[in-house]
């Protein structure tokens, strides 16, 4: 284990007693790109990163949502983090599905990147979907959704220090990775 | 046995590594800065571990964040959402959900400033402006109280503006740049959800293709390139290529920064 000074944040009085609003369900989409692409850091595949943010949206649309001194992505972030293991604990208890079969009718979507620029993300979502789970949390969410270190510090409710160390460890591995095919290497 | 727990982790933590993290993605504080960097120069070990920051920002930057949402996700939150605006009257109408995220925002000017490429003639304003997609590498000082620019940043002798206070763009960060044998300075600007780069050329004035409109504002010859969804202008100051692009901002708001004149 690597990390230290993992401590939980806690909850300040000033976050308390700031005012609540209401998460506004029609901005949710302004946030889809960065949330999509987090949730393809976590899964490692874009498939499960699409219904793990549908997942999500379902579970954020369900009922009116008040948020106090934080920001809608941070929220969301969180809610999406929750929302994956909550998933890996109930895929550990059932069967996974066959497969769609192959000859489903094809559309052309216009979002898509270019066959050689996917192969090239592919590569590394799946390394950064491979770092250890406190270390991904902070890279994913620092550098992959762009949130401040604040930010980020708050929606994984640790401290602003504990988020740095582990972006940098993250960082680490991620180059190690992409370099030789080992984020361990090295590594003391 | 805590207590001892409790060191031994204390222990581990290198405060350089944090420090190294935000030497590398741009966020570490200016005064700091010059120092790390100078304990950088001197310890071929720091800047191994300087370059693998570096290079896991920059593989996320240009490889991860320009990833968009599919289409079957886009069309599925938006139905979602106003399927829920339906189930709740208090929810107000159904605005335009769907989500332009900054990243995915510049794989697109990547995307429409490649048709406009210069090919083998030279750099052009297209392609200088595909800067607009890459990330800052360092941060911009903070002006003085009532200055028009920034301090301590210039580029072909020219400084930068200081928008934040009249316009609200705040400068977030700045990075300079070789193509085609010329030195390019972007300093980039964040105003809410949006964000704008503006790249002086330090060399001589670029093409900025036939298809570009020009605009007169001020007295300013402002020229505007058709770039799809992102937007971008160019003229010239001193005799010197600056280039100004955003995506999702209206080309209006960047021919009025291009005119500005108060610095």
């Amino acid at each position: 284990m690597q990390v230290a000074a993992d401590h939980a944040l806690p909850l300040t009085t000033a976050s308390v007693g700031a005012p609540a609003r209401r998460l506004d369900p029609n901005r949710l989409g302004d946030h889809l790109d960065r949330l999509y692409r987090a949730a393809w850091a976590l899964c490692g595949s874009r498939e499960d990163a699409e219904d793990l943010v549908q997942d999500t949206y379902t579970r954020v649309l369900q009922k009116p949502r008040f948020l106090r001194s934080e920001e809608d992505l941070g929220y969301l972030l969180r809610v999406l983090r929750n929302t994956y293991f909550s998933r890996l604990r109930a895929a550990a208890r059932r069967p996974r599905p066959d497969p769609l079969p192959d000859e489903l009718d094809r559309v052309e979507d216009r979002n898509a990147t270019a066959p050689e620029a996917a192969l090239n993300a592919s590569e590394l979502y799946a390394r950064i979907a491979e770092l250890p789970e406190p270390f991904r949390e902070a890279l994913v969410a620092i550098d992959v959704v762009g949130l401040s270190y604040r930010e980020a510090a708050r929606a994984l409710r640790v401290r602003e220090a504990t988020i740095t160390t582990r972006l940098y460890r993250g960082r680490q591995r991620l180059a190690r990775a992409l370099t030789d095919g080992d984020p361990d290497g090295g590594l003391g | 046995m805590k207590m001892m727990i409790f060191r031994d982790r204390q222990a581990r933590v290198d405060p350089i590594e944090r420090e190294l993290a935000r030497l590398a993605d741009g966020t570490l504080d200016p005064d700091r800065r010059e120092a790390l960097e100078r304990l950088v120069a001197g310890s071929p070990e720091l800047r191994r571990r300087l370059r693998e920051q570096r290079q896991a920002v920059l593989a996320t930057r240009t490889i991860a964040q320009p990833e968009r949402a599919p289409l079957a996700l886009r069309t599925g939150q938006s139905a979602a959402a106003a399927s829920s605006a339906t189930r709740r009257r208090r929810w107000i109408a159904r605005r335009p959900v769907l989500g332009f995220g900054l990243a995915g925002a510049a794989a697109t000017v990547t995307l429409a400033l490649a048709t406009l490429g210069g090919g083998a003639a030279g750099l052009t304003v297209a392609q200088a402006a595909t800067i607009a997609v890459r990330p800052a590498i360092a941060t911009v000082p903070e002006p003085r109280d009532d200055s028009v620019t920034l301090p301590q940043l210039r580029a072909a002798g020219l400084p930068f503006p200081y928008w934040e206070d009249r316009f609200g763009w705040r400068a977030t960060g700045m990075r300079r740049d070789r193509l085609d044998g010329q030195l390019l300075t972007t300093v980039f600007y964040r105003r809410r959800h949006e964000l704008i780069a503006y790249t002086i050329v330090d060399g001589p004035p670029l093409p900025a293709g036939t298809s570009a409109r020009t605009i007169l504002r001020a007295g300013t010859s402002v020229k505007a390139l058709p770039t799809g969804e992102a937007s971008t202008v160019t003229w010239l100051r001193d005799g010197h290529s600056c280039v100004l692009s955003g995506v999702g901002v209206p080309l209006e708001d960047l021919v009025k920064l291009a005119a500005w004149r108060a610095y």
